[in-house]
């Protein structure tokens, strides 16, 4: 599976959200983009690339559109997000 | 290893060692019988800012040797680069050492008022101090580690 997600909103109790992302898979379809590459081109780290395609870290609001950029495709492309109901 | 990973390394190295000469310093002081005095030397003060001295002097020889370290590594000299990650993981780390000097603040002020030796209530505080420091460094290096 090339896709990765990250929970977040760490006490919530009613609630566990999920943003998930696709950039290793779009990376490979950009020519097998390294991501040495995607960090140059977005202007971070290549462990934040790393961090991020493991699902460790969801980046700014303002990163994802860089990324989303580099990768020409719209945002909801290449990140996703899911409310997951625990109150169950 | 990242550049900022092995810089918060070096970091916690020179705050180990700073907290190793202040122990020594310590030490030194009781077995001289000195600590049981009711002042604060000048002398505490003087070691305070040597310890602070040399604290600063070995985190930027560190944070030298950490980028020679990686241009020789990566074959050549790369740039400077702390992204997003990287300061909400130092924010992290100084959250926790602010949170670690406030205790060790706080204790120092109880033994003060139960009439402890003003002396212990320095070291107290100039302990949480290099402590909080150090445990900053740690959470970094977790955090560095984890991914975030």
């Amino acid at each position: 599976m090339l896709g990765s997600s990250i929970s977040i909103g760490e006490g919530s109790e009613m609630s566990k959200e999920r943003v998930s992302n696709n950039i290793r898979k779009l990376r490979f379809d950009h020519d097998e983009m390294t991501q040495q590459a995607l960090a140059e081109k977005v202007g971070v780290t290549r462990q934040t690339i790393i961090a991020m395609e493991k699902g460790k870290y969801s980046p700014s609001l303002e990163l994802a559109f860089r990324i989303s950029i580099a990768f020409g495709s719209p945002l909801e492309e290449v990140f996703s997000y899911d409310l997951e109901d625990t109150d169950q | 290893m990242a550049q900022q990973e092995g810089r918060t390394i070096g970091y916690l190295f020179s705050g180990l060692v700073s907290i190793g000469l202040y122990f020594v310093y310590g030490v030194q002081q009781y077995q001289a019988g000195t600590f049981d005095s009711a002042t604060i030397s000048s002398s505490w003060g003087v070691a305070v800012l040597v310890v602070i001295g040399v604290q600063i002097v070995l985190s930027i020889i560190a944070a030298i040797l950490v980028s020679i370290i990686e241009a020789i590594r990566a074959g050549e000299e790369q740039p400077e680069l702390s992204d997003e990650r990287d300061q909400l993981i130092e924010l992290r780390g100084e959250r926790l050492s602010f949170y670690v000097f406030g205790v060790g603040y706080v204790i120092a002020m109880i033994t003060l008022a139960a009439g402890v030796l003003p002396l212990v209530m320095f070291n107290l505080i100039v302990f949480s101090l290099l402590a909080a420091g150090i445990v900053g460094n740690v959470r970094q290096l977790y955090l560095y580690r984890r991914g975030f």
